[in-house]
């Protein structure tokens, strides 16, 4: 097989591999980049190696691996300007002198104790060709890592952007992304020339191009910005400078001795922070470098990495010192400079394993080092399980120290703050994907909860790709959730009557797993009921498919689920009753709803009476609507039905009607979770909207809130 | 409302103070104490082996040596004398301290009527390797010269990691 081809096939591998094991990393609830390190060291003499040698030998043979390293080094380059296009200023503003103090403490702890750890390695892992300094520089660095992108991913998918701990946490991993690059430049430069003295030249260098980039070639992109305001869009030709002057500043810096990524990173730093211009050049750039390049760039690190060169216990004892210094390094520098700035402990502790994620950024740094011979190979694999590590620890110890629960306290809070006395004593949680096409389901919503003592939360989560695509971004998200926000406003403004608008309070924001977090939320929020809208699976029979099902499988709250068919006021409402508890829950959501209207009629058809006394309804609920008032009761009619076929009977019942209500019993087919073949019939065939209602917990109070002492009016909370 | 009082001032600068402390005096200490061992990363063909197990003698050997500092991973390559012979490979590790390397492995061989398992014993001479190979098995020793042959890191890319 010619070359070209074996690379093919080997980026064809790669990228399988990088996406497979990526949606592993997702359903885990870890970043992409876990995933993707991962497939490269399964690809290299770690595993596939290691199980299939010959076969290895035969797709990865060594001819092919510079091309592979071509592909890698094009990737990071672009990924590199990627970062600095995305690094923006807004980062550093606000808190950044505390941002200074704590990034750089964060920087000195790891560094210092990765400097004594040299004393130990040294004699052990390196070899004489590299002097002490630049080894021991080039191990600080690697531990003082902080992964921006990851950490920014990370953050963004705990909705913490906003929050004091989110935009700390941004601003010190940018000036820490900085400072690092700063560090390991200088680390280069010692590398290159093993000795402080003889790097001074490279640094003095590397300063004045800095200075140039920053005044010169800014000045020059300033003008690009304006040409692109008057424009409206970017050329294919202005594309063509830009990615021109990427390669350009790389080799320059490449040139000057240090490496080609920070040429790059340059570029991307100084580019005007123009919101369309950033969002057109990353667009326009990111979907091949991220999702072909960068893979195999995680490949070719994999090949390096030899798991299998820690085959006796010191190495694995010296591979847990390393990674010991580099957590406690990096966690107690962090912890202890946001005490000293006044952070309190919660948030202090949560910075310091935020800071702890080393993602990428540390891989980049461990391939420089292996490239230029400062680290061996057994050192580079210790540090990239080190990498791993950190990284795949930091969800769920952030998930550990601050639950989502006291994040939603906290953004909640910041958004009601008129309403924190506010204790609704019903509360449905409604998940609207497209705010568009959901204004009946929240119309409905306002009926059920009715205008007093009771809330509305229009839940929208937005789930992101991939993790360092520009729409990841804590900014671009934001304006994600600007819009959607935006879009559910627009449709509470349109409900009627006004007067349940103000009982809606839309929850907005970013999510590893909607329906997992949708069952969260949930539990956090005590809803009593979960209002969806139908939805008809793409790939499965079940007309449950999708999200629905899995909200239904993982709710831990009553469910109802709408199938609408013209949108109307529901004066009229039908409930199918055969004596169960989810037929329960479909009469007392029937009786909320005349609550809310004094117009609205409800008739009850039940086809299983077992007892006389309460018209077959269960005692319980019976002894609910006896003492109903006059009002409502009076509006309340039970007629019996015997019928072989109670599917008919209700799809006859529900020509009159405009919205029927059942339960998920065993007599519409609608046991469990799915909807049976019976049930498929009744959503097709019923003639007014429907509701489906299955209970989840025994006891359920639905009603009751109603039937307490007039509870005060929300707006007057 | 800057945070840059007295108080975090002062140590920022304690910080930054000891830090470089630290690190001047870590890396004056380590450039003149500590000692890494030199590097003897690559490839040795033997040129001459005494004692051999009978059904080694008369095979091309090589070793091949991946260094991590003191650390050494390889094997020793069973050159195939014909194309329809499978080079041959057994893993090696060891140490190289005091300027002395020492590696070992086991492994099965075609043509040997059980496993073989050897140590090698050798020190740098010039680009040579020179020392003992023993036999653990038959208890046999005798006396190898290797002759350097390229560094392995340069035909160590392939994912087999060889």
């Amino acid at each position: 097989m010619s070359t070209p081809v074996l690379v093919l096939i080997e980026v064809l591998i790669v990228i399988a591999l990088s996406r497979l094991m990526g949606q592993v990393c997702r359903v885990l609830k870890q970043p992409l980049v876990i995933g993707e390190i991962i497939a490269g060291i399964m690809l290299g003499p770690s595993l596939f190696g290691l199980i299939a040698p010959d076969l290895a030998a035969t797709l990865f043979p060594t001819e092919t691996i510079p091309y592979l390293d071509v592909l890698a080094q094009i990737g990071l380059v672009f990924f590199m300007f990627l970062i600095g296009l995305e690094l923006n200023p807004k980062y550093l503003k606000g808190q950044l002198d505390m941002a200074i103090l704590i990034s750089h403490v964060s920087i000195l702890v790891p560094f210092a104790l990765g400097s004594i750890l040299a004393l130990l390695l040294y004699p052990l892992v390196s070899s004489q060709q590299v002097s002490f300094t630049a080894f021991s520089l080039f191990l600080g660095a690697a531990m003082s890592i902080t992964a921006f992108p990851v950490l920014a991913r990370i953050i963004t998918e705990n909705n913490l952007q906003k929050s004091k701990l989110g935009t700390l946490a941004l601003t010190c991993a940018a000036v820490d992304d900085v400072t690092a690059w700063c560090l390991l430049a200088v680390a280069i430069a010692v590398t290159r020339t093993n000795s402080v003295v003889g790097a001074i030249p490279t640094i003095v260098e590397s300063i004045i191009y800095i200075a140039f980039m920053m005044v010169v070639v800014r000045w020059v992109l300033q003008k690009l910005e304006i040409h692109y305001q008057r424009k409206g869009t970017l050329t294919p030709l202005v594309l063509a400078w830009i990615y021109m002057g990427v390669v350009v500043s790389a080799l320059i810096t490449e040139l000057i001795g240090i490496h080609l990524i920070f040429g790059a990173f340059l570029l991307g730093a100084v580019m005007p922070k123009n919101e369309g211009l950033v969002q057109e050049i990353a667009e326009k750039t990111e979907d091949f470098v991220l999702i072909f390049l960068l893979p195999v760039f995680f490949a070719y690190s994999g090949l390096k990495t030899q798991i299998g060169l820690l085959n006796r216990p010191v190495l694995w004892l010296l591979c847990g010192a390393v990674l010991l210094v580099a957590i406690a390094g990096k966690y107690i520098g962090t912890y202890v400079a946001a005490r000293v700035s006044g952070v309190e402990k919660r948030d202090a502790s949560a910075l310091g394993w935020l800071m702890n994620t080393r993602g990428l950024t540390e891989l980049i740094v461990l391939n420089i080092g292996l490239k230029f011979g400062v680290i061996s190979p057994l050192l580079f694999t210790m540090l990239v399980i080190m990498a791993l590590v950190t990284t795949f620890m930091t969800s769920p110890l952030l998930e550990w120290i601050y639950p989502k629960r006291l994040i939603r306290l906290n953004t909640v809070e910041g958004e009601t703050e008129n309403t924190e006395k506010l204790v609704p004593a019903y509360k449905i949680l409604v998940p609207v994907a497209n705010p568009n096409s959901q204004a009946g389901l929240l119309q409905l919503a306002g009926a059920i909860a009715g205008e007093k003592a009771a809330i509305v939360y229009p839940l929208s989560l937005i789930e992101l790709e991939e993790d360092y695509l520009y729409q990841s971004t804590p900014e671009a998200a934001d304006r994600l959730i600007a819009q959607r926000r935006e879009g559910i406003e627009n449709i509470v403004t349109t409900l009627e009557p006004e007067s349940i608008r103000k009982t809606m309070m839309p929850i907005v924001g970013i999510s590893q797993d909607v329906a997992r977090e949708t069952a969260q939320i949930a539990t956090s929020e005590q809803a009593n009921l979960i209002l969806v809208g139908w939805h008809r699976s793409t790939f499965t029979e079940n007309r449950l498919g999708g999200r629905v099902g899995q909200i239904l499988n993982s709710s831990p709250a009553d469910v109802a689920i709408f199938v609408e068919q013209e949108p109307c006021q529901w004066q009229s409402l039908l409930v199918a009753y055969a004596n169960n508890i989810h037929d329960d829950l479909a009469v007392s959501l029937g009786i909320r709803m005349l609550f809310s209207d004094s117009e609205r009629q409800l008739k009850i058809i039940q086809f299983a009476q077992t007892n006389p006394a309460t018209e077959g309804i269960s005692s319980e609920l019976w002894q609910t609507i006896e003492i109903l008032p006059q009002q409502v009761r009076s509006r309340i009619e039970i007629t019996s039905v015997e019928t072989d076929d109670p599917i008919q009977a209700i799809i006859q019942a529900s020509s009159v009607a405009d919205l029927t209500i059942a339960g998920t019993s065993r007599t519409w087919g609608i046991e469990r979770q799915t909807l049976g073949r019976y049930t498929d019939k009744l959503a097709r065939e019923c003639e007014s909207s429907l509701l489906i209602t299955r209970r989840y917990s025994e006891v359920s109070y639905h009603i009751n809130s109603l039937m307490e002492e007039p509870a005060e009016d929300l707006s007057a909370v | 409302m800057s945070h840059f009082s007295v108080k975090t001032l002062s140590f920022y600068g304690i910080a930054i103070g000891s830090v470089l402390l630290l690190f001047k005096t870590v890396s004056a200490y380590g450039e003149t104490k500590l000692k890494a061992p030199p590097n003897i990363d690559g490839s040795y063909q033997f040129t001459q082996a005494e004692n051999l197990p009978s059904c080694l003698q008369g095979q091309k050997l090589q070793l091949n040596v991946d260094q991590s500092g003191i650390y050494l991973f390889g094997n020793l390559a069973l050159q195939p004398k014909s194309g329809e012979q499978n080079l041959v490979e057994i893993p090696f590790n060891g140490n190289f301290k005091d300027n002395l390397l020492v590696m070992s492995g086991k492994g099965e061989v075609p043509g040997c009527d059980s496993q073989i398992q050897l140590t090698i014993q050798g020190q740098p001479d010039s680009h040579n390797l020179v020392g003992q190979v023993k036999d653990d098995l038959a208890k046999t020793e005798g006396n190898f010269v290797a002759q350097y042959q390229k560094p392995a890191s340069e035909s160590s890319e392939s994912a087999t990691g060889h």
